[in-house]
């Protein structure tokens, strides 16, 4: 029981990366496809090479999908869509299991 | 006639050209804001534009059609939320103030976490060049939509809101009518 509750967040928390690649790629208009996108690699410097502009049209579209309010504290969160998903479960943790 | 000034905590609430071509760096032809009327800082402000057949645009836009060029009414817009900014700094000369509500921190631009990368937007990045002097700049137009034709003898009204802010990133929601009908509306991001 244990373990299918593990193997059912698990999967939550990786809808949510997608969820999340997905609205980088739309919300930036990155010329790539979202599953070239790993949930681990750094969102800005030289990783997706994200600028701060974007970053508050993330900031915004995350408010509009996730019903979470990031602020310039969160700016560890920002560090990768793995962490950014963290930071959405911390407010949410019922998107993990839902469906 | 010269607009009565109120001082609300250093900065006047009305302000006649002359005070905005203080606060703004633009110059003729392109400082095109005539008046401002209210100025709540850092969150709403409203201006004036009056448009004029001597301007130099309508020689050739168009000529014997004059129409004033989208792009212009949308810096006017633009050049409203930069008084909001200018007057936002002259209140608050401190960057880091607790005051500010929590959805909307301020930080000083060298403590900037996220930088101004020279990524795939070229245009942040030129905004980021020019930006932290004291000039506002734009970043991005997003959603501007143009209903009706702004005509010289037009006086336009500006309304500019305080959506959202990250640091020197700011959302503008922006509104612009002639005589209450909505000519042109959108959001402006603006890095100063």
């Amino acid at each position: 029981m244990d373990y299918e509750k593990a193997l059912e967040t698990a999967a939550g928390i990786q809808r949510i990366c997608h969820r999340l690649a997905c609205m980088f790629v739309e919300r930036l208009d990155l010329p790539i496809d979202p599953i070239w996108i790993s949930y681990d690699q750094p969102i800005f410097g030289r990783g997706l090479e994200l600028d701060s502009v974007d970053t508050l049209e993330l900031i915004l579209g995350i408010e509009y999908e996730f019903d979470v309010s990031l602020t310039e504290d969160d700016r560890i969160s920002f560090g990768s869509i793995a962490r950014l998903t963290q930071r959405i479960l911390e407010d949410r943790p019922g998107l993990a299991t839902a469906s | 006639m010269t607009v009565p000034a109120t001082p609300v905590k250093g900065i006047a609430r009305r302000l006649d050209a002359d005070e905005i071509g203080r606060l703004l760096p633009h110059r003729h032809p392109l400082l095109l804001l005539d008046r401002v009327l209210e100025l709540d800082p850092p969150r709403r402000a409203v201006g004036i534009k009056n448009v004029a057949i001597a301007e130099p645009w309508f020689a050739g836009h168009f000529p014997g059609r004059a129409l004033l060029p989208g792009v212009l009414l949308t810096e006017c817009l633009a050049q409203l939320a930069g008084v909001l900014v200018a007057a936002e700094q002259a209140v608050r000369p401190e960057p880091a103030d607790p005051a500010v509500p929590a959805a909307h921190p301020d930080v000083h631009p060298a403590a900037h976490p996220y930088g101004d990368s020279n990524g795939h937007s070229d245009g942040a990045s030129v905004a980021g060049a020019y930006a932290g002097d004291g000039i506002g700049v734009l970043a991005e137009i997003k959603r501007f939509r143009f209903r009706h034709p702004v005509l010289p003898g037009d006086r336009v009204r500006l309304e500019v809101t305080l959506t959202s802010q990250l640091g020197r990133v700011r959302e503008f929601a922006c509104l612009a009518s002639v005589a209450g009908n909505r000519t042109a509306h959108g959001t402006l991001v603006i890095v100063a």
